[in-house]
């Protein structure tokens, strides 16, 4: 299986990243190729006119809401527009202050035909009439989008990957599971059934099945798009190189290479008008040049099996080697071995995780037996050390024990893997130990003694739950580092009270909770929402509680937003107002503009270079005004993704529809501008 | 006037108000406010009178300026498909042949009224900028100039010792958020001061007060706000209150952004509530003739005139289209209607000798252009000779015709149709070259002719000038695609080429 070239043509226009899509505008039309230009115009294919919109378009899309054919959706800085090409109609345009990065359409949940819209913390979905049907906030900017049936019950879920590493599974506006990745998501594609890819911002490539990762590579590269082609169970990855990979999409083993030379715009598929013609790749790249791929079978038998035996040959050679490692062994006598100072063949590696108290960090304390000396340390762990893993050498001389410090970002629980070096002094022999060990949830905090005392908390989340004791001390146990010399929490006792001092990078904040059996209640106190959410949602897990209920009052959070509601309020009034003075010296410019184009005509020199001074004069007003409405919108944009991020950790704080509803609660009331229930919300629930 | 000193002065004040004596309302007015210039009352009211005075409808205020067409950042799609954009207009739908009926030198078929609309293929700002100035009819700059000219001029004579009001020291918070004044503030700023910013400040503090329940700021704030502004004002309005003005609002912000069918859709939407509206009625009807659509509009027309009979927009369309229906009998009954209701201008009367003419009522026919010669203002004196000189023609008197078109380039020397006219003249008396030269100054002056340039392929075809043939054969085919003659014209020059 190889991809040949069917035909290839240029747009003349230089294109934006990820901004092509397929679609067929007009009925009875044959797909056309849809791109935007970097100079902010939409480029039809087989279309001698360009389209032009006002604003900075960031992602489009096509949706079959037009009379059998696609109207094209378009995401801008500030609004999403779709538009029916076919009729120049504007079929609906909303605004969506903070922008829009990802587009999808089609069914999903409940929803037949949604246009779902990605922003920052915030996702929204408007059905064919332009009407708000879906709105749910994440925790960080969207940056890909896709519609999987990710539980198998016939029905549409959104997978939406994130710059905070994460790929979330919403059902409807329910949040339904988290997926922890190592960089932020630059790409996903459903492939059929519960299977989706996804790519990062640090070139892996991997494909999940339901929550389950099949398999995952490493590139150099970054992909742009993962498609599921040419059949179901093969997927094409195009990187921003210019490399089209086809893959087995349950192995990821590659198939067939090709090379388009030049950085890539976007790849689409085109599907066939009639039953036998072939599905076509068609692959943008930035300068313009468009290449349009079939999927052949040109390989002759022969060769294949030429190819054959050249790998078994290869893993004959392979086998052949490690025999003779193995033979090498035996043969070497006893004073031999000795002379290769070798470590002694029950050396272990213990790893223990520990609080350092003094530095505030966790540390991973390394510690080899019969004092082997630890040559270096290589430690993998996801989303732990920036990159991905972290290598150790001793300063010194090599001794038998290395600390390596941890400073998790995040509340998740972490798998290290870790590989250890270790050889005597001198030896020309490395030995490696492999160990994983996986760190807990809130390694961040470290357990303090019944006796210490922390600051009383302002912050704090109260909640319902049935548990027996000995489950909540269990969770403690799984959650948090408790070193083994620490007094063992009573199993049977009626009130659970414990405490932790923050680690960097929270240090200086504490934590404390408690339960009481008797009155079912669980109170964590805490300054930040974040954490406590990440508290209440862990124990949900643990408990597998469906629905939480709390109550939460957190000032700090809650003063913050308190603060945005009321700083949107202005921005908005001032946005209004630059708005009017904007069409106000437009205006004036382009009649200025038009007097002296006139006086060009009419020859009067002299006037004419009165207006363009004018003009000149207009410009540099007019530079500043835009100085004015960039920091306006910035500060917009800030407040009111800060505000979706609250949202969020509001909805944190519950579990199941109690979280929905505050998300929905929310939502109404921004968009009624009753902005005083926030609060509430945030504080008793819906 | 006894009695009337009997009343309170405020109330006599209303009184004339009502009765529509706005200048004595302001007197009165004037004189409460010297006694007491405290009085909010009067000076409301003095504010609705100076207002009253200069009050334009927004709804028809259409004027795209020269800027606007040129320096235009909002359209979508510059070259939609034909039928759903102002700036392709239908050219082969029935009733809108440029041979049957005439074009605007807009490039539209000729309307049964004269009104101001964007303008089909533009050309360069350098031809806009000449022809505004030639034209007897100045083009504003920019639509929001052409409201200041007016605005400005008549504000200035009505009060000539500085404004009424000055905004510059007007607390205007304070009397923004205050519901007695707060409409009469706005209109007085927004209609006789033209400050749009002032205006708008009011208009939005006005809404807030209103808590977004008034459809009448909302509305306000379309007017003076940008298109995607103004449409999520007025859908907001729709919602708060149904309003035939907020329909026909919203279809004028799609006309100006040239999605025409999103604009017909609104109106279509409006009739839905106000069935029969004659707003509504009469935008769809301009909106269906403006895209070619001629049969649509001249029902639409008729339905207005079951609603309204006396409504002369309606009249003297369905009149038009009767004539270029080759129905004159008929057109000329609408034409005078509209002339029992009292209208008699010179484009009446040449009308309906036109009417007359091709009805073969000569002995009217005379007499009536005769009256529309004797009443033509300058502006419409070279169409009154041009179509003169047609019945001349008509009645074979040709040395008549040609002074006529040349009258009518003295009246107007940019009169495209003369010039053609005068050209075929030329060419009956065999001066090939002087009909050549008019033929090329036809197509200089009025490019929205395909007349001359057809002329020209032929006389270039009989030179055997082939190239300057095809050349001009396809401009006058790119005007009119469907014109049959330029087709075979075309065809026969095509075989001759590729014979080579």
């Amino acid at each position: 299986m190889n991809l040949q070239t069917v035909f290839s043509y240029s747009l003349d226009s230089r294109l934006e990243a990820k901004c092509v899509v397929m679609g067929t505008l007009s009925p009875q039309a044959q797909p056309t190729l849809i791109a935007v230009t970097t100079a902010n115009k939409i480029l039809l294919k087989n279309d001698e006119s360009k389209l032009n919109f006002g604003e900075k378009i960031r992602t489009i899309a096509v949706a079959p809401f037009g009379n059998g054919y696609d109207v094209l959706v378009i995401g801008t800085e500030s609004q999403v527009i779709c538009y029916d090409a076919h009729l120049n109609t504007t079929v609906f345009q909303r605004d969506i202050p903070d922008g829009i990065n990802n587009i999808v359409v089609g069914s999903m949940g409940g929803f037949e035909e949604v246009v779902v819209c990605g922003g920052y913390c915030a996702i929204w979905g408007f059905d064919r009439a332009g009407r708000d049907v879906f709105w749910t906030v994440t925790g960080d900017s969207v940056t890909a989008m896709c519609l999987v049936d990710y539980d198998s019950d016939g029905q549409m879920e959104l997978v939406v990957g994130s710059a905070d590493y994460e790929i979330r599974i919403f059902k409807n506006d329910l949040m339904r599971c988290e997926l922890m990745e190592t960089d932020a998501i630059v790409a996903l594609s459903a492939l059929g059934g519960q299977r989706f890819a996804y790519g990062l911002a640090n070139g892996t490539l991997g494909v999940y099945d339901g929550e389950a990762r099949v398999w995952r590579i490493k590139s150099k590269h970054i992909v742009i798009t993962v498609l599921p082609f040419p059949t179901p169970e093969h997927i094409t990855c195009v990187w921003d190189s210019g490399k089209i990979d086809i893959r087995a999409g349950n192995s990821g083993e590659v198939i067939s290479k090709e090379f388009v030379n030049g950085a890539v715009s976007g790849a689409v598929l085109c599907s066939p008008s009639q039953a036998d013609q072939p599905t076509q790749l068609t692959i943008a790249l930035l300068d313009g040049k468009v290449r349009t791929f079939e999927v052949g079978d040109r390989r002759d038998p022969q060769e294949e099996a030429h190819q054959l035996l050249r790998e078994y040959g290869q893993q004959k050679h392979n086998l052949l080697m490690e025999l003779s490692n193995y033979e090498h062994e035996e043969n070497m006598s006893k004073e031999e071995k000795e002379g290769e100072n070798r470590i002694p063949a029950d050396t272990q590696l213990e790893t223990i995780p520990r609080v350092n108290r003094v530095t505030g960090k966790v540390e991973m304390v390394l510690n080899a037996s019969n004092e082997v000396p630890i040559q270096g340390v290589v430690m993998f762990a996801e989303g732990l050390f920036p990159g991905e893993s972290h290598v150790t050498f001793p300063k010194t001389e090599p001794v038998d024990t290395i600390t390596v410090a941890l400073a998790p970002q995040k509340d998740t629980a972490l798998d290290v893997h870790i590989k250890a070096f270790m050889a005597n002094n001198g030896s020309n022999l490395l030995h490696i130990f492999e160990v994983t060990r996986s760190l807990p949830r809130f390694s961040r905090f470290a357990i303090l003694l019944p006796e210490e005392n922390i600051p009383e908390q302002e912050g704090f989340v109260e909640f319902k739950l049935n548990q027996r004791m000995q489950k909540m001390v269990d969770w403690v146990y799984d959650n948090f580092i408790v070193p083994d010399d620490y007094p063992p929490l009573d199993n049977e006792a009626e009130q659970l009270d414990v405490k932790f001092s923050g680690l960097y990078p929270k240090l200086g904040t504490s934590l404390r909770i408690k339960y009481d059996v008797s009155q079912q209640q669980v109170r964590v106190e805490h300054s930040e929402m974040e954490t406590a959410g990440a508290v209440v949602q862990s124990i949900a897990e643990h408990f597998q509680v469906t629905t939480i209920e709390s109550h939460a009052r957190f000032p700090k959070e809650f003063d913050e937003l308190a603060l945005i509601l009321n700083e949107m309020d202005g921005v908005y009034n001032a946005k209004e107002r630059l708005n009017a003075e904007l069409s106000e010296s437009q205006n004036l410019l382009k009649e200025t503009l038009v007097r002296a184009e006139d006086a060009l005509h009419c020859d009067h020199v002299s006037i004419a270079r009165r207006y363009y001074t004018r003009v000149k004069h207009n410009d540099r007003a007019m530079r500043q005004a835009a100085q004015l409405r960039v920091t306006n919108q910035a500060r917009l944009v800030t407040a009111i993704r800060r505000l979706n991020k609250l949202v969020e950790l509001a909805a944190r704080l519950r579990v199941g529809e109690p979280a929905r509803q505050v998300v929905t609660q929310c939502r109404e009331a921004l968009s009624n501008e009753n902005e005083t229930i926030l609060a509430k919300l945030f504080e008793f629930g819906a | 006037m006894e009695s009337s000193k009997k009343f309170d002065v405020l109330f006599r004040a209303l009184k004339l108000y009502n009765q529509n004596e706005i200048d004595k309302c302001e007197e009165e007015c004037t004189k409460i406010l010297q006694k007491n210039p405290l009085d909010q009352a009067a000076w409301t009211l003095k504010l609705s009178c100076l207002t009253e005075s200069l009050y334009i409808d927004e709804l028809d205020n259409n004027d795209v300026g020269i800027a606007e067409t040129f320096l235009e950042q909002n359209v979508i799609a510059p070259n939609a498909r034909p039928g759903t954009s102002f700036n392709r207009p239908l050219t082969s739908a029935r009733g809108a042949n440029p041979l049957l009926r005439p074009t605007t030198n807009a490039g539209r078929p000729l309307s049964g009224v004269v009104r101001p609309m964007t303008t089909a293929r533009p050309g360069t700002m350098d031809q806009a900028v000449r022809t505004s100035r030639t034209a007897k009819t100045a083009r504003a700059v920019t639509s929001s100039s052409a409201r200041f000219v007016r605005l400005g001029t008549a504000s200035m004579a009505s009060n000539p010792d500085g404004p009424f009001v000055n905004l510059a020291r007007l607390n205007i918070e304070k009397y923004a958020k205050d519901a007695q004044v707060n409409r009469q503030l706005f209109e007085y700023v927004f209609y006789h001061e033209g400050d749009v910013k002032t205006a708008h400040q009011i208009a939005a503090i006005a809404t807030k007060e209103a808590e977004f329940n008034d459809w009448y700021w909302k509305n306000q704030l379309g007017k003076l706000g940008m298109f995607q502004d103004a449409e999520k004002q007025f859908l907001s309005s729709l919602k708060t209150m149904k309003m035939v003005e907020t329909y026909a609002y919203l279809a004028k912000i799609y006309n100006r952004l040239d999605q025409p069918l999103v604009a017909i859709k609104y109106y279509e939407e409006g009739l839905e509530s106000f069935k029969n509206d004659i707003t509504i009625l009469t935008g769809l009807a301009r909106v269906n003739e403006q895209l070619g659509k001629i049969d649509e509009s001249i029902e639409l027309y008729k339905e207005i005139l079951a609603v309204q009979a006396n409504n002369v927009e309606a009249i003297a369309c369905i009149a038009t289209n009767y004539f270029y229906s080759d129905l004159p009998e008929i057109a000329l009954r609408y034409y005078r209607r509209i002339m029992q209701m009292g209208v008699n201008n010179a484009e009446l009367f040449l009308n309906v000798g036109l009417c007359c003419f091709f009805c073969q009522q000569f002995d009217l026919a005379i007499a009536c252009i005769e009256r529309a010669h004797a009443t033509a203002t300058e502006d419409i004196q070279a169409d009154v000779w041009y179509n003169t000189g047609h019945v001349a023609l008509s009645i074979g008197d040709v040395k008549m015709a040609d002074r006529c078109f040349q009258l009518a380039l003295t009246a107007d020397q940019d009169h495209g149709e003369s010039l053609c006219n005068l050209g075929i003249l030329r060419l009956r008396e065999g001066k090939i070259d002087q009909a050549k030269s008019f033929f090329h100054n036809a197509k200089g002056k009025a490019p929205h002719l395909f007349e001359p340039y057809f002329n020209l392929a032929i006389l270039a075809n009989q030179a055997g000038q082939y190239s300057e043939a095809l050349i001009n054969v396809n401009k006058s085919l790119e005007i009119f695609p469907e014109h049959v003659h330029s087709q075979t014209l075309k065809r026969h020059i095509t075989i001759l080429y590729t014979m080579l």
